[in-house]
């Protein structure tokens, strides 16, 4: 007993003995490391928790749209389905008329989205470059577009757009023909088009704004250099500027084509009959009410959600598949925009 | 006469090429903004009346106004609603989007993973699929009762808690604070992002300084990290309350929805401006708070 003891006191005078500042050091290193294994735990949980709330809504669509809607409310079944069926998902496609209402969608995102990326360009290297009279002015015109709600000019950019004379050519032309020249362009592409093409798309003046810091934040002398070799401001812009927009235009590209993809204001706004996807699944609540007493047939409960469901995924699906493909281009194209700073 | 030939300097040239490039905008800005902004000021002080297909304008003053405070039923409630909303929500939507974004920005395994499923949210909350999924657009369901949507309902959670005997005022507290982390996880997508931009556009220099001079994490982040994305939070702070302002899922849109499609333009007009005073006064708040304290590393 007394060795031990005596051992004891030993390590301890030996422990005592020791540098002060090794025995500090070691010390803080137990110390930080057990803090640093417990944060990144405590990351990780934080982490895992909040990807499962971002997944479990796809998940949960994913497994819904192959269910039997009759096991919806069926505890056993937990992701995978015990019937795998698929037609929730041809229902959804023969109410919605998915086909045409895809085409329909694409076209005016892409459409719009292209002369966004066009104009907003244009525009921002104008606000960037150029110092001419009311250049602030016209810029804090540029945030107020952000800043306006649509809703307060919705109804009479409508009514403008039903009796649309191409900005005061029509009535030009009325001068000549004698008789009122407009015609409607609701229900076709056009009205969202024009909008993109004349710099007032959705969240146009965002792009602008992007796309004049980053025009600013390039040299100085890559257009002095033009000048000197004798271009005029439109061909360095051609020649020098727009090559190098690649990350700023790919941004643009993106967020444009989300946003009118999943766009139901103005969607619904400028379409009554021939509506795009947008519109179809937010109002699919109600298509669903009208299709039970059309046609009929009475959806239950769990078809109704079922069917909901499978409209979402439908809708989101060629985002999500843009989104797998080109992930890294969103989160890193941002970084090097150069927004910021 | 012999006019001589004034030369303009290249400054002068140059500027009327800005002219050029931003004609397109301007065009459009008149034409497809101020026009219609003015013509829907002019509806919100008369009373519209549509008949073939044609507009008649009766100056009416504010009597729309007043009467969407004073007279109709539901834009008062719907208003506040909104408002406090979107004021208690920002700040709680601003802390989360740093804090992910700081966390985000460190070097951990699998990183580039989670920030693809983080940025996912952008992708499909930005439209009506959210509202599918919180379970808000099944009318007939809410009509009869029944909740639609079963994610992150944590009924069984609070029937546990009361039956542990928890004072039933910290069970709806800690209810309304996990149902909120599901709404701000799906409305901080692109908040997140600009953060991490901000984030990674500090020069690392002063991070590698700050670490010579033996600095703590915490004092590292408040004295050079804060200072500098400033900016960026107020950004940041403007978009959100843009953004919620004008969503989809507002009791105000809401309203004032229902007011277009019954061709009540006059009504609806009214309330859109009520709503855009608002915003604009809260915006400006913002700016103006936020411009005093910012700092600007290269300005």
């Amino acid at each position: 007993m007394e060795k031990i003891g005596l051992f004891l006191i030993l390590l301890k005078e030996k422990w005592d003995n020791k540098d002060s500042y090794l025995k500090d050091v070691r010390f803080k290193v137990i110390v930080h490391k057990v803090k640093s294994f417990f944060v990144g735990i405590s990351i990780f949980v934080l982490l895992f928790g909040i990807s499962f709330i971002i997944l479990y809504p796809l998940l949960y669509m994913l497994s819904v749209s192959f269910r039997v809607p009759e096991e919806l409310f069926d505890p056993s079944v937990v992701w995978i389905p015990k019937t795998f069926t698929l037609d929730n998902i041809k229902a959804v496609w023969d109410i919605t008329s998915y086909p045409s209402a895809f085409i329909r969608t694409m076209s005016l995102a892409l459409l719009s989205t292209v002369c966004q990326c066009f104009t907003c360009s244009l525009v921002g290297y104008g606000f960037a470059r150029f110092k001419f009279k009311g250049r602030e002015v016209l810029f804090m015109g540029v945030l107020f577009t952000l800043i306006v709600p649509p809703q307060a000019i919705t109804m009479p950019l409508y009514l403008n757009f039903v009796h649309f004379d191409f900005f005061g050519l029509g009535s030009i032309i009325q001068i000549f023909t004698g008789s009122k020249f407009d015609i409607s362009i609701i229900d076709t592409i056009w009205p969202s088009t024009i909008s993109a093409f004349f710099g007032l798309g959705i969240r146009a003046g965002l792009f602008i704004y992007i796309y004049r810091q980053f025009f600013r934040n390039m040299p100085l002398e890559l257009e002095e250099a033009a000048y000197i070799d004798g271009c005029k401001p439109f061909k360095t812009y051609i020649r020098v500027m727009l090559p190098n927009t690649g990350p700023v235009a790919l941004v643009t590209f993106l967020f444009s084509i989300v946003w009118y993809w999943n766009d139901f204001f103005y969607s619904a706004l400028f379409f009554n009959k021939s509506r795009p996807l947008s519109v179809l699944v937010g109002n699919l609540a109600y298509i669903l009410d009208t299709y039970r007493t059309d046609t009929g047939v009475a959806l239950t409960f769990g078809q109704t959600l079922a069917y909901l469901q499978v409209a979402c995924l439908l809708f989101i699906l060629p985002l999500l598949i843009m989104y797998i493909f080109l992930q890294r281009y969103f989160t890193q194209s941002i970084v090097r925009a150069g927004i910021v700073g | 006469m012999k006019f001589k030939k004034r030369i303009k300097s290249y400054e002068k040239k140059k500027s009327r090429y800005g002219y050029y490039f931003i004609g397109l905008w301007v065009f459009g800005f008149i034409f497809l903004f101020l026009v219609p902004l003015f013509t829907s000021l002019i509806y919100s002080f008369s009373s519209v009346k549509i008949e073939a297909g044609y507009v008649i304008l009766k100056n009416v003053g504010l009597e729309n106004y007043i009467y969407a405070f004073t007279g109709d039923a539901k834009f008062p409630t719907a208003f506040v609603e909104t408002l406090t909303t979107v004021i208690t929500q920002t700040p709680l939507l601003i802390v989360f989007s740093l804090l992910m974004a700081i966390i985000l920005n460190q070097n951990f395994y699998g990183r580039s993973l989670v920030r693809a499923i983080f940025f996912l949210p952008v992708i499909i909350a930005s439209g009506v699929v959210i509202n599918i999924i919180k379970g808000d657009s099944i009318l007939s369901l809410l009509v009869s009762g029944q909740r639609a949507s079963m994610m992150f309902e944590v009924t069984s959670t609070q029937a546990f808690m009361q039956n542990l005997g928890i004072d039933s005022k910290i069970i709806t507290f800690i209810t309304n604070s996990v149902n909120d982390i599901f709404n701000l996880t799906w409305k901080s997508g692109i908040q997140i992002l600009i953060f991490l931009a901000a984030l990674q556009s500090v020069p690392v220099q002063l991070y590698e300084v700050s670490k010579v001079e033996g600095a703590t994490a915490w004092e590292t982040f408040w004295k050079i990290t804060f200072p500098l994305i400033m900016p960026m939070i107020m950004v940041n702070t403007i978009y959100s309350v843009i953004d919620n302002y004008i969503s989809y899922s507002t009791p105000v849109f809401k309203l004032i929805q229902d007011y277009s499609q019954k061709i009540q333009f006059d009504s609806a007009s009214a309330m859109s401006w009520i709503n855009f005073i608002v915003i604009f006064a809260i915006v400006s708040i913002i700016y103006f708070v936020f411009n005093r304290k910012t700092f600007y590393l290269t300005d």
